[in-house]
């Protein structure tokens, strides 16, 4: 027997039918009216998750997006003055070249140092550059000035860092103690007017001695620097008492003069006996800690000069008696050799004397010691050779050879500079002003430096710009995937319930309405 | 056999299909009646009279009325409806839930909390910018409001779940007595012993099918035709008697069901009211639980970050949020009068600070009482030792002290509830009323350009925290929605299954007991026209008679 079917049931089942295809069609009229596909987590637990996490994502990069925004205009701004410091830099070196020249008269070098110091200014005005009230080269301390009038740098040496991607800080600025100075450069502290003690310069493997035996005395830091550029030359060693003969001395273009010394006369004798004719050779000793060296330099830096030696035993070459202190280059001129290391005094006319060393040639290491007693023992802590008083203030305390960079070693401000070539302009000082364009070029290089960096990293925060612009697209596209409705899909679905209802709402008027009671007479 | 016998004939064919008319009158009455069960007659053959060795037939003898049940069927509908009953009010919650939470349209937390996280972003990238600062407040503000709706939102709905059930045992009360008293008027009819009280019957079956759709029960037809129920091991009926439920509210604030006294709550598994306990309980351990959870471990790490970091006046050891506070519930039934005295946290640090929840309970270890502090959710123990009043009770950061003398000494069998959850909600809010007292440097100097903690708090926000399974906050919160969301689904889909079967079953019982109007109204020509002849035979008896008389 087949189930029994009451109207009741048929009408049972349409309303069911009915309230199913209403409850669809209402589901695809939410999506075509809000064109999501999910419109609350059920709909699709899975998607729901993606399309969050995909929000979480864009919202991200819309962040990122501003942070890089900020960081281009620090940047941007940090390049502009860069590019505006290049270009003093230039005219600076365009002036100390001119000054330089020895048609230069002190009158166009002072006219020129009013020019320099109205630089200074601008110079100090473009290391205050500021971003939205900010100090652009502050570090941290963005609402300090940069530099004070006088070039002192005031803020800190941090790096701001911001976001830029997940995970990804980077930094917008660059701090002014770096970015207005070379750094290449190797300036001694602040010196006093005079200092005493030896100096030993290592380079290329070889020593050289300065002032040795008898010490600087009372040294002023130009001597010093004199001295360095046209050292002593030769180490020739001899016993505590030399043999009897004779020296014929000769300084550049003067009169040989000859020198008797007698069996008694130890070195020291010599040394004094020789700077007492005061003929152009300066003498000196340097004890190594076991013997005594002899040494020379010309009294005029650059002079060639030249000794020869005629011993009383007949033979003036080998190492016995006077003929100890021969040397071949003696006999001839003899030049100063290249030390590697050129040294430069920097005044900015309020008596601070300080000095710098440039490589010369570039690229050949030195290193500086003090033997400031006079022991000769260098760099002797006990000593106090490695302090920051006296000559020590020259040593350098780093263990390797390499560079001139130990504590006692600063870098040089752009201000610095400028402050230099003006007093040099002022003092109306040719090796002052050449000196300058030394530095100005290496300020240059240190513009030049920073723009690249400050440059490149332009580059990348564009770069990344347009990395979180596409990934944005992409999640963009992704998400509107997962939580888009198919427009033209549910438009279908659409108009299939709709042919369903109305089927079933013509279907269903007619059956249930029907009964047998219609057909009782 | 006499000519009267013709008479007796037609008298019981009237009789009969009058009765019959009656039935399929009624029954077409009765066409839209929920739960009737249709009914017809069955007519027997009268007891014959044996004449000259021939059986006659007396007409139609005795008439039942009976009516189409399937026994078998309602049985189902019993157990389907409670599991209707179930779906339908899970669905009910978790999709009020899950509207609270409904990220598919930008409205939710996920929105304000990732403004905040860029609010920071904003204060790395400017962290001198005192309108980047407000603007971080602010969001934090509308961060901390938008947590708060959510939760009151989800304990909205709790309460309203409560309040569910609270009706549902109304509604179970009135079912029950009025179950009892349709069981008393059965057995008055059918004291006989056959099942003739039709319509009583029906009442009864409808009222049992309502009930079934609020409560899960089992039950029972007894000799008498009464029948007792049993739901969540109590009698509700029995006979004549009904007992009724009581809801009364607990600790937690939620409605425990007893019968007779006793709790029978988790024995309650499907009905509406099984429903309402089951979503309550799902809601409180998932979505509610969870975000507290969530809201906690924000408050923590980011607390202490900022306390680390200095703000532009280079004040330090400052809190961003207002600091997590311990919630404590004494869960003891009975036991003694023993209270806690303090409970604090001692160490904030992530690694510390766990953000579980925990049970203090006592037991006695070989003559000396012992605390025991379990975990809440998973009942691991977290420590144990001898109990000292007034000593420092020190587990996973948090520090209790329960002091006491005389009847004030915890006993076995006390129980204290202790959470860093609880509140964390309901106390979360910002605590700097400026933007210049945002801790955004490190540098103890306090520059205006040092973002440097800043950084470390973006960095975190981002970061996987071990508090949270090793989530990121977004992740989390998106392990949350997507939770409820599945709940939600998985509750619909029961739904619908369950929908689709009672229906099923509906047009199984409508097949027997339905009432068909065509086939009624066949039955009414049917039984017009044996009423017409059987009243035709007495005209012709009749006319029999009067031509016997006229003889």
């Amino acid at each position: 027997m087949s189930t029994r079917i009451t109207a009741f049931m048929l009408y049972n089942q349409f309303a069911n039918s009915l309230s199913k295809n209403l409850t669809n069609m209402s589901k695809v009229q939410t999506q075509l009216a809000t064109g999501k596909r999910i419109t609350k987590p059920s709909d699709d637990v899975i998607g729901l998750r993606g399309s969050m996490a995909y929000k979480v994502s864009i919202n991200a990069l819309e962040q990122f997006g501003r942070n890089i925004g900020e960081g281009l205009s620090a940047l941007g701004l940090t390049e502009s003055a860069m590019s505006s410091t290049s270009n003093l830099f230039n005219r600076v070196r365009e002036l100390a070249i001119s000054e330089s020249n020895d048609t230069a008269t002190g009158d166009s070098r002072e006219i020129t140092s009013f020019e320099v110091k109205n630089m200074f200014n601008e110079l100090v005005d473009i290391g205050n550059s500021k971003l939205n009230d900010k100090y652009l080269f502050s570090g941290y301390m963005t609402k300090t000035r940069s530099f004070s009038s006088t070039g002192t740098y005031q803020g800190d040496t941090n790096n701001i860092e911001i976001f830029i991607g997940d995970g990804i800080k980077s930094k917008t600025n660059v701090t002014g103690d770096v970015t207005f100075s070379d750094t290449s450069k190797l300036v001694t502290n602040v010196l006093p007017s005079t200092m005493s003690g030896n100096i030993q310069l290592t380079s290329g493997g070889s020593s050289y001695y300065l002032k040795t035996g008898d010490e600087f005395a009372g040294a002023s830091p130009e001597e010093i620097r004199d001295t360095i550029n046209a050292p002593m030359t030769g180490t020739y060693l001899t016993a505590a008492a030399v043999g009897e003969g004779t020296l014929t001395l000769k300084a550049g273009s003067g009169n040989p003069v000859t020198l008797q010394v007698s069996a008694a006369d130890t070195l020291t004798d010599i040394r004094a006996n020789i700077n007492a004719l005061n003929m152009g050779i300066t003498a000196g000793i340097f004890t190594d800690g076991a013997n005594e060296r002899l040494f020379f330099r010309p009294t005029t830096s650059g002079e060639g000069i030249s000794i020869e030696v005629s011993d009383i035993d007949g033979n003036d070459t080998d190492s016995t008696g006077l003929s100890a202190l021969y040397h071949t280059d003696l006999k001839s001129n003899l030049t100063a050799d290249a030390l590697g290391a050129e040294a430069f005094v920097l005044d900015d006319g309020t008596n601070n004397k300080r000095m710098f060393f440039e490589q010369n040639p570039v690229g050949t290491t030195f290193a500086l010691e003090v033997d400031e007693d006079g022991d000769g023992l260098f760099a002797e802590v006990g000593d106090g050779e490695a302090d920051t008083t006296g000559l020590s203030l020259l040593h350098h305390n780093s263990a390797t050879t390499s560079n001139l960079t130990g504590n006692a070693f600063n870098t040089i401000t752009f201000f610095e500079m400028l402050n230099h070539f003006s007093n040099a302009l002022t003092n109306n000082d040719r090796f002052g002003i050449q000196s300058s364009i030394l530095l100005v070029d290496g300020a240059l290089d240190s513009v030049v430096n920073t723009t690249a960096d400050v440059g490149s990293r332009l580059k990348y925060f564009e770069d990344q710009k347009g990395r979180l612009e596409d990934s944005e697209i992409s999640f963009k596209s992704s998400l509107a995937v997962l939580e888009d409705a198919d427009i033209a899909e549910a438009a279908m679905e659409m108009t299939k319930i709709q042919s369903t209802l109305e089927a079933m709402r013509i279907s269903s008027v007619r059956n249930l309405t029907q009964s047998l009671f219609d057909f009782l007479g | 056999m006499s000519l009267l016998g013709l008479f007796d004939i037609g008298r019981s064919g009237i009789f009969a299909n009058q009765l019959a008319l009656r039935v399929a009158s009624n029954n077409i009455a009765n066409v839209n009646t929920p739960g009737y069960s249709r009914q017809d007659v069955i007519m027997q053959i009268a007891n014959p009279v044996t004449l000259s060795g021939h059986q006659l037939g007396r007409g139609v003898g005795d008439v039942e009325v009976r009516r189409h049940f399937d026994n078998f069927t309602f049985l189902q509908i019993i157990g389907q409806s409670s599991n209707f009953g179930r779906s339908s009010s899970l669905q009910e919650g978790l999709s009020n839930i899950e509207q609270i939470l409904n990220e598919a349209q930008d409205f939710g937390l996920s929105n304000t909390m990732e403004e905040y996280f860029n609010a920071w972003q904003d204060v790395v990238t400017t962290p001198d910018g005192s309108a980047q600062r407000s603007s971080l407040l602010v969001a934090a503000e509308a961060f901390v409001n938008t947590a708060k709706q959510i939760e009151r939102d989800i304990t909205n709905t709790i309460d309203f779940v409560n309040d569910q059930i609270g009706d549902a045992v109304k509604k179970i009360n009135v079912l029950s007595k009025n179950i009892a008293e349709v069981n008393g008027k059965i057995m008055e009819v059918e004291a006989g012993g056959i099942e003739t009280a039709n319509v009583f019957r029906d009442q009864r079956e409808n009222m049992m099918k309502d009930l079934s759709e609020l409560i899960e029960y089992d039950w029972y037809a007894n000799t008498d035709g009464s029948v007792t129920i049993v739901a969540g091991r109590g009698s509700i009926v029995a006979g004549v008697r009904d007992f009724p439920l009581s809801s009364t509210l607990n600790l937690e604030g939620d409605r425990d069901i007893y019968s007779s006294g006793t709790d029978i709550t988790p024995f309650i598994k499907a009905g509406e009211l099984g429903g309402f306990i089951a979503v309550r309980d799902d809601i409180k351990d998932n979505a509610l639980h969870d975000l507290r959870k969530m809201i906690a471990s924000i408050t923590q790490e980011t607390n202490v970050i900022h306390y680390a970091g200095y703000d532009t006046a280079s004040n330090t050891n400052v809190d961003f949020f207002d600091s997590l506070r311990i919630f404590r519930r004494d869960d003891s039934t009975g036991g003694s009068a023993a209270g806690i005295t303090s409970a604090s946290i001692f160490d904030r640090s992530p690694g510390a600070l766990t953000l579980d929840e925990y049970d203090i309970g006592f037991v006695d270890n070989a003559g000396t009482l012992d605390y025991q502090v379990r975990n809440h959710k998973t009942g691991a123990l977290v420590a144990q030792n001898a109990y000292t009043s007034g000593a420092n009770i020190d587990f996973d950061g948090i520090r209790v002290v329960i002091t006491g003398a005389g009847a004030n000494v915890p006993v076995v069998g006390d129980s204290f509830f202790i959470s860093p959850l609880e509140q964390a909600v309901q106390n979360f809010n910002g605590s700097l009323t400026d933007g210049s007292l945002v801790a955004v440097a490190q540098s103890a100097t306090a520059p205006p350009g040092d973002n440097t903690n800043a950084i470390v708090m973006v960095e975190r926000y981002s970061a996987s925290i071990a508090n949270l399974n090793n989530n990121s906050f977004n992740e989390y919160y998106q392990e949350i929605v997507a939770t409820v969301g599945s709940m939600s689904q998985s509750a619909m889909d029961s739904l619908k299954f369950d929908d689709n079967l009672l229906f099923e079953l509906n047009n199984r019982r409508e097949a027997v007991s339905g009432v068909s109007l065509d086939e009624e109204a066949a039955n009414l020509i049917r039984y017009q026209r044996a009423f017409e002849a059987s009243a035709r035979i007495i005209k012709l008896t009749d006319e029999l008679l009067e031509l016997v008389i006229n003889l």
